[in-house]
């Protein structure tokens, strides 16, 4: 049976190491062309099922479909994938290290080859042995590996795991650019919140094996706003004060300087705000929601002794 | 495509190039010493000089070689090679890299061993060519029977060939248990040591009128691994049967582990 439309689909997927269930009964679907978050705390169960999604550990239920097709070996010829730190025959050059994943793939040729290394920018490095790469090359040349198949789906597992601050922005940007540019729908985990709400337009967060939220990252940050905070800058405080207190869905929760104020709108929308002011007479200068960041999806969602950074 | 890989990263290691030159120099330096002990000036056993003792031919000094090789060094560098493939590649997640493509795990397994056969036949042509060259040149062709004579030399060699399978899916299967290639290793000697103390045991107890333990030799490690000895003492089809079964079982036994195995 295929389901094109999705890159990945995973049904019910169930791993346990002994008595404890490190993935239970996980759903997944990555759409093509998704830039798809994977989120949750560290041993959550995010690296356990992207490993039984890669046929690396065993699965003890569930189906996973990638591209359409559910045999895992021929389902795998559609999957570049990169495993917490990529390893490679320290030995050999960066090239070697590549056309050794090509035969193994039982494809790609010279020049596929010479197309993963341009796209990460190790092309001019190619010749030299891996061992005398930093971390940050060798994650890039990892994403070269994956890329050396040209694989429709790429599923990477914190890639950005150990590189400074430029090294992780240099990931997130080529990643970006491999899902707009180059059509690859790319499936990332994380536990860096700001690095899948910077880079990914879809993301599931899974916590103690299961999945506790998905959907489209915007979309989940609406959802998680009960209340909406906006900022005003007003003309005259304590006339706007007084028309705001009669209103009810509204509550002042701070006060700046020059005129600023910070109100919650309950069931309230931001436009009635605006229109009851400027009938009070108080002239509006700025009105500014404040859109709630995926870390507060994210809080709500996993157990407070979580780890997070 | 796999076997090339596979044969790619052998010949690049340490231990693949170490075991060509050690092959290399086994070949040569086995006719060089038969060389030399026959030259040993003065040198008489009972007023017979040892050159007129030892008479010797390429053959011989091929059949000799052979010894030399199979006397624990050349096995023993096959069987670091195949721990560092298989059980090094596990310890140093390289492995991993070669599972997330579109192989089956038996496939995988099958390149690494016809990779490490391949060295094996490599080592064996080039402890096989010096010593035959060399014991030509120094020593001549046999008096007579030269075609037998060579065919029986090189059945020797095919069946060292067929000893090597079996010592390389012995390591392979102890790879996936024990994910260290230091530890293959010295898990392989132990188990050959093991087996030789069984044997002396078995030998002691024939010694001492308790026949029927001669029916237990088959079932030692080194009885089927030994069967290349047969060119100079007479094939034993029995060494022949215990290799199969030994090959049999080891490589079922890592089938099997390896499929169920999870990789980290």
């Amino acid at each position: 049976m295929t389901s094109e439309v999705s890159a990945l689909r995973v049904r019910g997927l169930t791993r346990r190491f002994g008595g404890r269930v490190a993935v239970d009964n996980l759903d997944l679907e990555v759409r093509h062309g998704d830039l798809y978050g994977f989120l949750g705390p560290n041993g959550s169960g995010k690296t356990t099922a992207i490993r039984c999604i890669l046929g690396l550990i065993r699965s003890d239920g569930g189906t996973i479909e990638i591209c359409g097709v559910s045999d895992p070996i021929r389902a795998r010829a559609e999957v570049g994938s990169v495993v917490e730190t990529p390893r490679f025959h320290e030995w050999m050059s960066a090239r070697a290290n590549l056309e050794v994943a090509c035969a193994y793939a039982g494809r790609g040729a010279a020049a596929d080859v010479d197309y993963a290394l341009d796209r990460v920018g190790l092309k001019d490095r190619s010749k030299e042995p891996v061992r005398g790469f930093s971390l940050g090359m060798k994650q890039r040349l990892g994403i070269a590996r994956a890329l050396v198949t040209r694989p429709r789906l790429l599923i990477l597992d914190e890639p950005t795991n150990g590189l400074d601050p430029r090294g992780m922005r240099e990931i997130r940007e080529l990643l970006k650019d491999l899902c707009r540019k180059d059509g690859l729908t790319v499936f990332v985990s994380s536990h860096l919140l700001a690095e899948i709400e910077q880079m990914c337009n879809r993301v599931a967060i899974i916590d103690g094996g299961r999945l506790v939220s998905e959907g489209l990252v915007a979309t989940l940050k609406q959802e998680d706003q009960t209340e909406i905070l906006v900022d005003l800058g007003i003309s005259e405080r304590p006339k706007a004060l007084e028309i705001l207190e009669k209103i009810p869905g509204i509550r002042v929760v701070g006060e700046g300087a020059e005129g600023r104020l910070r109100v919650a709108l309950t069931g309230v929308e931001v436009a009635f705000l605006n229109r009851s002011l400027l009938m009070g007479g108080v002239e509006v200068n700025a009105l500014v929601p404040i859109v709630g960041s995926l870390e507060d999806v994210y809080l709500a969602n996993t157990r407070q002794e979580a780890s997070l950074i | 495509m796999m076997v090339v890989a596979e044969l790619r990263k052998t010949f690049t290691k340490g231990s693949g190039i170490a075991a060509l030159v050690v092959a290399l120099l086994v070949g040569m330096l086995t006719a060089a010493a038969v060389y030399q002990v026959q030259h040993m000036e003065g040198a008489s056993i009972n007023g017979t000089s040892v050159s007129e003792l030892v008479t010797v031919d390429a053959v011989q000094i091929a059949g000799y070689a052979l010894r030399v090789r199979n006397f624990f060094v050349l096995p023993m560098f096959l069987v670091l090679g195949m721990a560092s493939s298989v059980a090094g590649e596990l310890s140093d997640r390289t492995l991993r890299e070669l599972l997330v493509r579109p192989v089956s795990r038996g496939s995988v397994l099958f390149a690494k061993l016809t990779a490490s056969g391949i060295l094996s036949v490599i080592t064996l042509v080039l402890t096989l060519v010096p010593a035959f060259a060399l014991g030509a040149l120094l020593f001549g062709l046999p008096k007579e029977e030269v075609s037998t004579q060579i065919l029986k030399v090189l059945a020797a060699y095919g069946a060292s060939f067929l000893a090597d399978l079996g010592w390389l899916s012995i390591a392979m299967t102890v790879s996936l248990f024990i994910h260290s290639a230091g530890g293959v290793v010295v898990g392989v000697v132990f188990g050959l040591g093991l087996d030789m103390a069984l044997r002396a045991f078995l030998w002691a107890l024939e010694k001492i009128g308790a026949e029927k333990a001669a029916m237990l030799r088959p079932f030692t490690l080194t009885y089927g691994l030994d069967a290349w000895q047969g060119w100079s003492e007479g094939w034993e089809p029995g060494r022949f049967v215990s290799l199969t079964v030994l090959l049999v079982a080891t490589l079922t036994v890592a089938l099997a582990r390896f499929r169920r195995m999870d990789v980290l």
